[in-house]
C-alpha cells in the first residue's frame, strides 16, 4: 500500500530543483489582474508576469486557492495514499492554509495532515522537499509531521526590497509597517519568522542593502540549507550568490525566482535568502 | 566686572537657608544679564554659542525651585540641586548641574554655612563637576571650579570671613578664566576665554555681590570678550564600542606612527613599549582594525577586547533603582526600541518623525534640557530608548536623562549631527533591545561623514582655516576645512578631505536660509566629484545654509 503524498502551494519556491522530481502536488494560489484570473505559475510565467507589473496601471490582487481545488486534490490523493501531507505558506500572511485545513475537514481529517510552515518561498520549498524524501524513507505521516514542526523554527529568510511601493499596496507588511516610509529614500531589510514578517534596519542605497543581508546572514552561524530568490534581478541574484557562497565557504548557492503570487506583494527587484539553521 | 574688597559690606558670617535662596535668585539674574556676552563667547563664527543661555536657564531652575523649598539651608540646597539637575542644558548645564549637586550634598545636615563649610562645598562640588565628564579637559569649566574651591580652602584656613572667602574664590575664577586660552589652543585660536568657565566666574561674582548688598539689576551685559567650547569638555565617545588592547612584536616598531594611526580608530589612545614590542589600548568600533593593524606590522600576542557598552549598561542597571523617578503611567510599554532625536529645523524634526523617532525639538541651538529629553523618553511607547543627542553639546542632557528615566532601558549613542543621527536612526531595528542597537546604531553613525556650510559672522580663524567676515567656510565631520565664496566649491575641497570612503549616497539638506537652487548646485558638484545618487531634503537648520551627509 502506498504510503504518504505531499502537497504545498505555488508560493513555494524550489531552487535548484523541481517538484516533479519529488512527486510533490503543487496547489496554484491565484492572481485576479482586471477581469483576468491567472493561476500562479501555470497561466503565466514569471518573466511575463513582471513585465506586466511594470506597465499595466492596475493593480493585481492575490487569491488563495479555492476551497474546491484543495477537497479535489486531497480526494483523488487519498484514493492512491494512506495519507497527505500539505504544507502551506505561513497562515499569518495567506488564507491558503486555512482552507487547506477546511478542506482536510471536509474531506478526512483523520489522514490529511496540514502543517502552517510561518514561512514561503525557497524555505517552503525545503520543507516539501523534505517531507517527500521522508516519504521516500517509507516514514509515516506522524513522524513528517514532526519532523517539519523541528525544522519550522529553525528556518530563517532575509530580504531587502528595492521598492516599497508594491509591500504597502498590498497590505501583508504586517508588523514592519511603521518602519517603512519616511522622508527620505531607504532601502529596507525585512525578515521573516514566525510567520511574520519583521523590520530588521534600513539603510540608504541598494548596493548597502544587499552587503547587509549578507553580513546578517553570516552571522547567523552555522546552516544546514542556504538559497537565494529574486523577483526579476537575475543578474544582481548570481553577483549575491557568489557573494553568499563566499562568505558562507561552499561551492555555490542555488537560485530561484520568485512566483507571480508572492511577487505581487513585492515587486520587481526582491533579493532575499533562506537558510536552515543547524541544530 | 572687577569687585574689590568692599568695606561696606554687610558682615554676613553664616548663610541659612533664606539666604541661600536670595543669593540664588541674585546670582541668576546677574548670569541672565551676561548671557549674550558668554554667548558670544564662542570658537565657531556663527552665532551658534548657547553657553550663556545654558547655564542661565539651569541656575533660574536651581533658584526657582530653592525658592518654592521650605526654610532650612539643607532643605533649600537639595532644591536648588533637584532643580538645577532636572533644568540642567547643554553640556556646561550638566556640569553646572552636578557641580551645584556636590555642594548641596556637602550642606547636608548643616543649619548655616560658614567660610569653611563654604570653601569645603566648593571644593565637593569641582570634583561633582569633574565626574559629570568622562574626560574632562582642562581650561574648562572645570578648571575654573577647582581653582576657584583651592582659592577658597586656603582663605578658609587662614581664618577669612565668608565674604573674604567669596571674594578671593571669585578671584581665583577670573585668573583660571583669563588663562584658559593658554590651555586649550582652540580657544587661543579664536581670541576668546572660555564660555563655561566665564559663566562659572559671573555665578560667583553675582552670589558676592549679593552678599556685600550691592545690586545684581537687570539689562543685558554688553558683549565684550568672545567665546565657548562646551563640545570639547566632554569625548562623548569614551563609554562605547570595545576598549581594546594588543601586545604586539614586529621590527622597527615606530611609536608615533602607530599612535597617529589608533588615533584615527578611536579614542583613549595609548601606544607603549620599544621598536621590537609594543603595548596599545584604544577605544574604538572597530577592535578588527586594530588586531589588522598589528598584524600588518607584525606578530600578535595578547589580545583583549571589552564591549564598554555591556559593561556599562550593566553598571546603569545596578545603579538605575536608585534614582529619582517619574511613575510612568499604568501603560503597557510594548518589547523593542523606541528613539528620541534631538534635531534642530522643522525639516529634520520631521525627517526624524518620519521614521518613528521621538524628537526633542531645538529652536536656536541644540541644547535641550534634561527635562525635556526625559519627557521624550518616558512618552515613547517601547521598553527600550536609544537617545540621539545629535550634537556633543547636548549628550550630557541626554546622558543625565537616560539615568534619570527610571523603568526604561535607555541607552545613549552620542551622535555628533544630525546626519549622523539619521544614519543611526535607519539602522535601529525596533523590535531587539537598546543594548543590542546601540553598536550597529554607532557603526552607522560614524560611516556617515557631513559637512556644514555658513557665512561668517566675523573674522575668525578655525584650525588651519582663516575666515573673513562675510565668507563662507566649511566644516568636515565638525572641523574647519576651508573658507571662501562658493559653496560649491567649499563643499568639493571637504570631498577632498574624504580619502579612503567608499561613498553610497550624499544628501543635501536646505538650511532656512539656503534655497532649493543652491541646494542643486551643490548637488551637481557632489555628483560630478563622486559619481554618486544625491538626494536633496529640506531640513530647515538655523545658522548653516546647506548641511550635506555622505554615506
Amino acid at each position: 500500500m502506498p504510503g504518504v503524498a505531499v502537497v504545498t502551494d505555488s508560493t513555494a519556491d524550489f531552487a535548484g530543483t523541481e517538484p516533479a522530481e519529488f512527486a510533490i502536488t503543487v496547489v496554484p494560489l491565484t492572481v485576479n489582474w482586471g477581469k483576468d484570473v491567472l493561476r500562479d505559475r501555470i497561466d503565466v510565467t514569471t518573466s511575463e508576469f513582471y513585465e506586466r507589473l511594470r506597465t499595466d496601471r492596475e493593480i493585481p490582487r492575490t487569491a488563495a486557492p479555492p476551497l474546491g481545488i484543495f477537497e479535489e486534490v486531497y480526494r483523488n490523493l487519498l484514493e492512491q495514499y494512506d495519507a497527505v501531507v500539505s504544507v502551506h505558506i505561513s497562515a499569518k500572511l495567506s488564507a491558503t492554509y486555512s482552507v487547506a485545513t477546511t478542506a482536510a475537514r471536509n474531506v478526512d481529517e483523520g489522514r490529511v495532515h496540514v502543517v502552517d510552515s510561518a514561512t514561503t518561498t525557497v524555505t517552503l520549498g525545503w520543507l516539501a522537499q523534505a517531507a517527500a524524501e521522508l516519504e521516500r524513507d517509507d516514514a509515516p505521516a506522524e513522524a513528517i509531521v514532526r519532523k517539519l514542526r523541528d525544522m519550522i523554527p529553525r528556518l530563517r529568510i532575509y530580504l531587502t526590497l528595492d521598492t516599497l511601493e508594491y509591500l504597502q499596496r498590498g497590505g501583508r507588511i504586517g508588523r514592519a509597517e511603521a518602519f517603512l516610509g519616511g522622508l527620505l529614500s531607504v532601502k529596507p531589510i525585512l525578515e521573516c519568522h514566525d510567520g511574520e514578517i519583521h523590520p530588521v534596519e534600513r539603510v540608504r542605497t541598494r548596493a548597502a542593502a544587499i552587503r547587509r543581508v549578507a553580513e546578517i546572514t553570516q552571522q547567523l552561524g552555522r546552516k544546514e540549507r542556504i538559497a537565494i530568490a529574486h523577483s526579476d534581478c537575475e543578474e544582481e541574484a548570481r553577483a549575491f550568490a557568489a557573494e553568499v557562497a563566499r562568505r558562507e565557504s561552499i561551492p555555490s548557492v542555488p537560485i530561484a525566482e520568485l512566483g507571480s503570487v508572492v511577487g505581487t506583494h513585492t515587486g520587481p527587484g526582491v533579493l532575499g535568502i533562506g537558510c536552515l539553521l543547524a541544530e | 566686572m572687577d569687585v574689590a574688597p568692599d568695606t561696606s559690606a554687610r558682615s554676613i558670617e553664616l548663610v541659612r537657608g533664606a539666604e541661600l535662596r536670595a543669593s540664588l535668585a541674585a546670582a541668576a539674574d546677574w548670569l541672565d544679564r551676561h548671557r549674550e556676552a558668554i554667548d558670544a563667547l564662542n570658537v565657531f563664527p556663527v552665532p551658534d554659542g548657547d553657553t550663556g543661555l545654558n547655564m542661565s536657564l539651569t541656575l533660574r531652575a536651581a533658584a526657582d525651585e530653592a525658592q518654592a523649598a521650605d526654610g532650612s539651608l539643607e532643605e533649600v540646597a537639595a532644591a536648588m540641586a533637584r532643580g538645577a539637575l532636572m533644568g540642567a542644558r547643554g553640556n556646561s548645564g550638566v556640569i553646572l548641574a552636578e557641580l551645584l549637586r556636590g555642594i548641596a550634598r556637602e550642606l547636608e545636615g548643616h543649619q548655616a554655612v560658614d567660610a569653611r563649610l563654604l570653601a569645603r562645598a566648593l571644593g565637593v562640588g569641582a570634583t561633582a563637576a569633574y565626574g559629570a565628564v568622562s574626560n574632562p579637559v582642562e581650561g574648562t569649566i572645570l578648571t575654573v571650579a577647582r581653582r576657584a574651591a583651592d582659592a577658597a580652602l586656603e582663605a578658609a584656613d587662614g581664618s577669612a570671613s565668608l565674604i573674604e572667602t567669596l571674594e578671593r574664590a571669585h578671584e581665583a575664577a577670573r585668573v583660571a578664566v583669563a588663562e584658559t586660552p593658554e590651555q586649550l589652543p582652540i580657544l587661543k585660536q579664536a581670541g576668546v576665554v572660555d564660555s563655561g568657565g566665564e559663566g562659572l566666574r559671573v555665578l560667583l561674582e553675582g552670589i558676592l555681590l549679593h552678599f556685600k548688598g550691592e545690586p545684581t539689576g537687570s539689562g543685558a551685559v554688553p558683549v565684550g570678550m568672545r567665546v565657548d567650547f562646551s563640545s570639547l569638555h566632554a569625548k562623548e565617545d569614551d563609554f562605547y564600542g570595545y576598549c581594546t588592547e594588543v601586545l604586539f612584536q614586529g621590527e622597527g616598531l615606530k611609536q608615533d606612527a602607530i599612535r597617529a594611526r589608533l588615533a584615527e580608530l578611536g579614542t583613549c589612545v595609548l601606544a607603549v613599549g620599544d621598536s621590537g614590542l609594543m603595548k596599545v589600548h584604544v577605544h574604538t568600533l572597530r577592535p578588527g582594525a586594530v588586531l589588522d593593524m598589528a598584524t600588518e606590522m607584525g606578530e600578535v600576542v595578547r589580545v583583549k577586547i571589552d564591549n564598554m557598552q555591556i559593561q556599562r549598561q550593566g553598571f546603569e542597571a545596578a545603579v538605575a533603582p536608585n534614582r529619582r523617578s517619574k511613575p510612568d503611567a499604568t501603560r503597557m510599554l510594548e518589547l523593542g526600541t523606541s528613539i528620541v532625536a534631538v534635531a534642530l529645523g522643522a525639516g529634520f524634526q520631521e525627517i526624524f518623525e518620519s521614521y518613528g523617532a521621538t524628537v526633542v525639538r531645538a529652536d536656536h541651538t541644540m541644547n535641550p534640557s534634561v527635562q525635556e529629553i526625559l519627557d521624550a523618553i518616558l512618552q515613547t511607547g517601547r521598553t527600550d530608548v536609544v537617545v540621539l543627542p545629535n550634537d556633543p553639546n547636548a549628550a550630557l542632557a541626554a546622558r543625565q536623562a537616560a539615568k534619570q528615566a527610571t523603568g526604561r532601558a535607555v541607552v545613549v549613542v552620542p551622535t555628533e549631527s544630525m546626519p549622523r543621527g539619521i544614519a543611526a536612526v535607519l539602522a535601529a531595528s525596533p523590535e531587539v533591545s537598546a543594548g543590542v542597537n546601540a553598536t550597529p546604531m554607532a557603526e552607522a553613525a560614524s560611516r556617515c561623514h557631513w559637512i556644514e556650510v555658513a557665512r561668517a559672522i566675523r573674522a575668525a580663524r578655525m584650525g588651519e582655516v582663516d575666515v573673513e567676515k562675510g565668507a563662507v567656510f566649511a566644516t568636515l565631520d565638525g572641523a574647519a576645512v576651508a573658507a571662501g565664496q562658493s559653496y560649491p566649491d567649499l563643499v568639493e575641497a571637504a570631498l577632498e578631505r574624504l580619502t579612503n570612503t567608499e561613498a553610497e549616497i550624499a544628501t543635501v539638506f536646505i538650511g532656512r536660509d539656503g534655497s532649493r537652487a543652491g541646494a542643486e548646485e551643490i548637488a551637481r558638484t557632489i555628483r560630478s566629484r563622486l559619481g554618486i545618487d544625491v538626494e536633496i531634503a529640506v531640513g530647515g537648520q538655523p545658522h548653516h545654509d546647506y548641511l550635506v551627509s555622505v554615506e
